[in-house]
């Protein structure tokens, strides 16, 4: 009996901990897999559109990826110990921002080449945070 | 939907070379009204750059296997020094090793070096003749890639993407361009050895574009395209007449089916084999190269002779006009048993050896023989591989494969000649700059940059979506162009 008394207090102790754990990564904005392919697909879509001098659907697209990188921004903000996410994500929304301006603008090549860079930063942030 | 309400569609959709033409997305061509019914009818009719460009052709030297540019061009004296021990925790940064090598302790294989020229580029002793050249060439000492098995990360060095499916850089050129010369392929696939390359003809081919912009590969030998050969018993006028039969029925197909780039590639390649039958023999013909050429190009020597006799078709390719040659090193003829490229996982000291001596003399020849006939300055020679080799060693005597930093170079018009961009860290492993790091979006972008192509304006629509070379990616290298 007391041997199980012992063998319990670490275990309720760990227990707890993921308990909190879970709840803090509960009110964390999701960062999964479906939301990072939406960005991968929105991207692919914003150069297509960009590269056809399409402003409607260049804007609809960079306002959309403008907000899904303001939820990228919030789940490395709360996670804390995320310094090269918080950084990255905070750079796409402000390449996010040029571009909805250039395309605003009707400057194409200006959006086209600020669309490479959110790319190549997106590319960027997956090397420190890729799967082992 | 019926099989001709859905090419109705496709057509009104404006997809194929015509719809491309029709929604201004052929370099130089813009709108229909500039679109020249030749081009149209034709879609490897010579097009405009977009701006004028510094190179006309380019040699594209891949060298399949992965060489290790650690003991070639990337001299350094901390690996030597280090040598045996467990690589440093501080230069794994950012690194995952997947490989099946794992890793291993740092490895220094026993080359000698030295700097040459003016420049005072570095070389080992596996490259005597190339070292002489190093004033012409330039350097990206910060290549990265992703690093996977040989087959994918060929096909993103030849065609950007990891997945079969995209165009090759030959194809995106061939149909940005057109061709110089309608009685030869703008863009060859050149190989030495006993085999085809082994990633195979997904390197060359045309993606989504028209397949009449894919790669055309020439074999070693005397006959450099199977059956292009007219049979003995049959006269030159009797397959003229054939082949116009063939075609008024193939036009006829064509005008139902409008946009079949199948089709279309297909006409155009019986007409085009029937001016090859005269004209690709002659172009790639060496025989008549004087003895002095050869011996440039080390055609006597049974271990370069292959690789020798690929460059100097390449030389000739591109006094023809041919846009784009990709030449694919194999093995020596020599070599019997050992079935390897460059790809040393073990005993490097041989298989560097025997590679290194394959192509450092027809490199070098090559190099020297475009100078000397003032073509040079037109033409970008690119020495490229998938990745390199690992600082450490695998199997106690190779290396493994290594995306995160390895050395590149090019050498013709265009660009700053004698110059380094970039550079590993001290042991050879990663580039040291990340923001240096040259991907192989970048040297794409850069090729065509010389190319007189905005890669950002190469674009084709394909499934409703406008793509370009680069795919999304891709930055011009500007600190080497001059």
């Amino acid at each position: 009996m007391k041997l199980l008394i012992r063998m319990r207090k670490p275990t309720l102790l760990i227990s707890a901990l993921l308990a909190v754990a879970s709840a803090v990564h509960a009110a964390l904005p999701a960062l999964d897999m479906d939301l990072m392919q939406t960005i991968e697909d929105t991207n692919k879509s914003m150069a297509s559109h960009i590269a056809g001098s399409d402003a409607a659907g260049s804007l609809k697209d960079a306002q959309e990826l403008h907000e899904l990188f303001g939820a990228v921004e919030a789940h490395y903000v709360g996670k804390g110990d995320a310094v090269d996410g918080v950084e990255l994500s905070r750079k796409s929304l402000q390449l996010t921002k040029k571009i909805i301006e250039q395309v605003g603008g009707k400057d194409f090549t200006g959006a086209s080449e600020s669309a490479t860079d959110l790319s190549r930063t997106c590319r960027a942030c997956h090397t420190f945070y890729k799967q082992s | 939907m019926s099989h001709d309400s859905r090419r109705q569609f496709l057509f009104k959709s404006g997809l194929g070379v015509g719809g491309a033409a029709l929604g201004g997305f052929i370099p130089g061509v813009g709108t229909i009204s500039a679109a020249s019914a030749a081009e149209l009818a034709d879609p490897l009719a010579p097009k405009d750059p977009h701006f004028p460009a510094k190179v006309q052709s380019v040699i594209w030297l891949h060298q399949e296997g992965a060489p290790s540019t650690l003991d070639l061009y990337d001299y350094k004296p901390d690996l030597i020094k280090l040598a045996g021990q467990h690589v440093p925790a501080s230069f794994l940064k950012g690194i995952k090793t997947s490989t099946q090598g794992g890793l291993g302790k740092l490895y220094a294989s026993k080359r000698t070096w030295k700097q040459h020229g003016e420049s005072g580029a570095w070389f080992s002793d596996l490259l005597p003749n190339l070292a002489k050249h190093g004033d012409k060439m330039t350097f990206i000492k910060s290549s990265v890639t992703v690093g996977a098995t040989h087959d994918i990360s060929i096909l993103k060095l030849n065609t950007g993407d990891l997945n079969p499916g995209r165009p090759s850089l030959g194809a995106w050129i061939t149909y940005a361009l057109g061709s110089r010369n309608k009685d030869l392929p703008a863009y060859v696939v050149l190989y030495n050895g006993d085999r085809e390359p082994r990633a195979g003809s997904a390197n060359w081919n045309a993606g989504f574009l028209p397949a009449v912009y894919q790669g055309t590969p020439f074999r070693p030998g005397n006959s450099p395209i199977l059956y292009l050969d007219r049979p003995d018993a049959r006269t030159a006028t009797q397959q003229r007449k054939s082949l116009d039969l063939l075609k008024r029925l193939n036009n006829l197909g064509a005008e139902r089916y409008p946009n079949d780039s199948e089709l279309r590639a297909r006409l155009q390649s019986y007409e085009l084999a029937d001016r090859m039958q005269a004209a690709a023999p002659v172009a790639v013909d060496i025989s008549k190269e004087t003895a002095a050429t050869r011996e440039l190009y080390g055609i006597n020597d049974k271990v370069s002779q292959s690789y020798g006799e690929v460059l100097l078709r390449a030389r000739r390719l591109v006094e023809n006009g041919v846009r784009f040659i990709q030449v694919v090193s194999g093995l020596p003829n020599s070599v019997e048993s050992e079935r390897r490229d460059w790809d040393a996982h073990d005993d490097l000291e041989t298989n560097h050896g025997t590679m290194a001596r394959m192509v450092d003399k027809p490199i070098a020849g090559l190099l020297a023989d475009l100078k000397s006939r003032g073509l040079l300055e037109s033409t970008l020679v690119v020495w490229t591989s998938e990745f390199g080799r690992t600082s450490w060693g695998e199997s106690g005597t190779g290396r493994d494969h290594n995306p995160w930093g390895y050395t590149q170079w090019l050498a013709g018009g265009g660009l700053k000649a004698g110059y380094t961009y970039g550079a590993t860290d001290e042991i050879g492993l990663q580039t040291a700059d990340k923001d240096k790091a040259v991907d192989t979006y970048d040297l794409h972008a850069t090729v065509l940059q010389l190319l007189g192509l905005n890669h950002l304006k190469t674009t084709y629509l394909t499934n409703g979506r406008t793509e370009r070379p680069t795919v999304v990616y891709g930055k011009v290298v500007t600190d080497i162009l001059a």
